[in-house]
């Protein structure tokens, strides 16, 4: 039979790549990393987790350096820091890299925001930006932690569209939980409060925006916190 | 047991006048060529991984020569008397020793290595590349590379966490999957790059 394979840390694997694990711990992580394809697939994580932090600049001084003199020695490893650079860039949450001016102006298609507090001109950290489902290459579907208070909803709706009436409606599964109408000019952004208690449940939610003949369908989940 | 190290540089397949035949070591690596072909290109993986990770300057190449050497000892008929995985390992840190003997290694330092500029136009490359490419994917498992590194900080955690419960999966588990979807989606951005074409195949399912 088999022996288990010992449980190794993240931190010793940080370390095996960092270049600060001795022997014998060295070559025994190296022989467990080579034999074992569960533990190559954690310390390939480490490694996503390792080139990411330096990238996001929440490495330590000491491991940059180390990283940097083995990392970036090759080819290879420039491409994938230039690739983690790159997929976080693309992937940041829109208030980490857009203006809140930016984020109505570039975005052609409606947008929902909610945010526990908004100010101009930046927008709050915990501000969501929601995409509606017909935008496919914005189509994550966000996160939202259970809010602690009432949280704000701005429309930024595409500003070639006619103004007039429309209606949001919130669900929870297939459940409507909250609905509420207003009005729109076309220069307008109007903003909502959703209540709290309306987003109390973790789970899947969805939100339905109503506007002339269209209806945009914007999907988020509620965790808790 | 043979003997990794080697008289290293006759085996050596710089020296060699042809490519070292690979039927014996695929031999070694699995039974049916299939399971040969899956062992070869995992062991390959590791090894990429360990020679970047020491710091060589070209990776590939020394993993070639690590391979060919195998290859060689192994058509020359020598035995393994243990796991070929193990016995790669032992010639890769030999393979890495004489390369740090062999090259005058200049190591710029490394704050410089770190300054040199990101070329924009690389940068905004790539970024359309991985759009190009997240198209391509299943759109759950693109969403989930998305939401997975789009925060920062204390959310970050609180949103890795959300996400392993929405899948009832555990943070490691969920850690792998993204892993692997985010090699595939790398391998994908760089074929596409180095082709500067759309790819002829969206990147590979992950299962």
């Amino acid at each position: 039979m088999t022996p288990p394979v010992p449980l190794v840390p993240d931190a010793q694997l940080s370390r095996y790549l960092l270049g600060t694990l001795r022997d014998p711990d060295l070559e025994r992580i190296e022989a467990l990393v080579f034999a074992d394809p569960d533990l190559f697939d954690r310390l390939r994580a480490v490694e996503s987790d390792l080139i990411d932090a330096y990238v996001l600049g929440t490495m330590g001084p000491a491991d940059r350096r180390r990283l940097e003199q083995r990392l970036l020695q090759s080819a290879e490893g420039q491409q994938k820091l230039a690739f983690a650079r790159a997929l976080l860039d693309h992937s940041a949450a829109p208030p980490a890299r857009a203006g809140w001016q930016p984020v109505a102006a570039v975005l052609a298609a409606a947008v929902i925001l909610l945010a526990a507090a908004l100010w101009s001109p930046g927008l709050p950290d915990e501000a969501v930006v929601l995409h509606p489902d017909e935008v496919r290459s914005a189509s994550t579907v966000r996160v939202v932690e259970v809010p602690k208070r009432d949280l704000t909803v701005a429309l930024y709706l595409d500003p070639a569209e006619p103004g007039g009436a429309f209606e949001i409606e919130l669900f929870r599964g297939d459940a409507p939980v909250w609905r509420t109408t207003g009005q729109r000019d076309q220069a307008d952004a109007p903003e909502l409060t959703l209540p709290a208690e309306a987003l109390e449940r973790p789970g899947a939610y969805r939100l339905e925006l109503r506007h002339g003949d269209r209806t945009l369908r914007y999907r988020f989940t509620v965790a808790a916190p | 047991m043979p003997d990794p190290q080697p008289s290293a540089d006759a085996a050596d397949a710089r020296t060699a006048p042809t490519e070292p035949p690979l039927d014996a070591l695929l031999a070694a690596l699995g039974c049916t060529s299939h399971e040969a072909a899956v062992a070869y290109e995992a062991l390959r993986e590791r090894l990429i991984l360990f020679f970047t990770w020491k710091g060589a300057s070209a990776p590939t190449t020394l993993v070639d020569r690590t391979l060919d050497r195998m290859a060689r000892k192994l058509a020359d008929g020598e035995q393994l008397t243990r796991e070929p995985v193990h016995y790669a390992l032992a010639v890769a840190r030999y393979v890495f020793l004489e390369s740090v003997k062999a090259e005058a290694r200049e190591r710029t330092a490394a704050q410089e290595v770190a300054d040199v500029p990101t070329h924009d136009v690389e940068h905004e490359a790539r970024l359309a590349a991985i759009d190009a490419c997240l198209s391509g994917m299943d759109p759950p498992d693109a969403d989930l590379l998305r939401e997975y590194h789009a925060h920062r900080g204390q959310r970050k955690i609180s949103v890795r966490k959300a996400l392993a419960q929405a899948r009832s999966t555990s943070l490691n588990a969920l850690r792998i999957r993204v892993m692997r979807l985010r090699r595939a989606l790398e391998s994908c951005v760089r074929d596409r790059m180095e082709s500067d074409m759309p790819p002829a195949e969206p990147p590979p399912r992950v299962p």
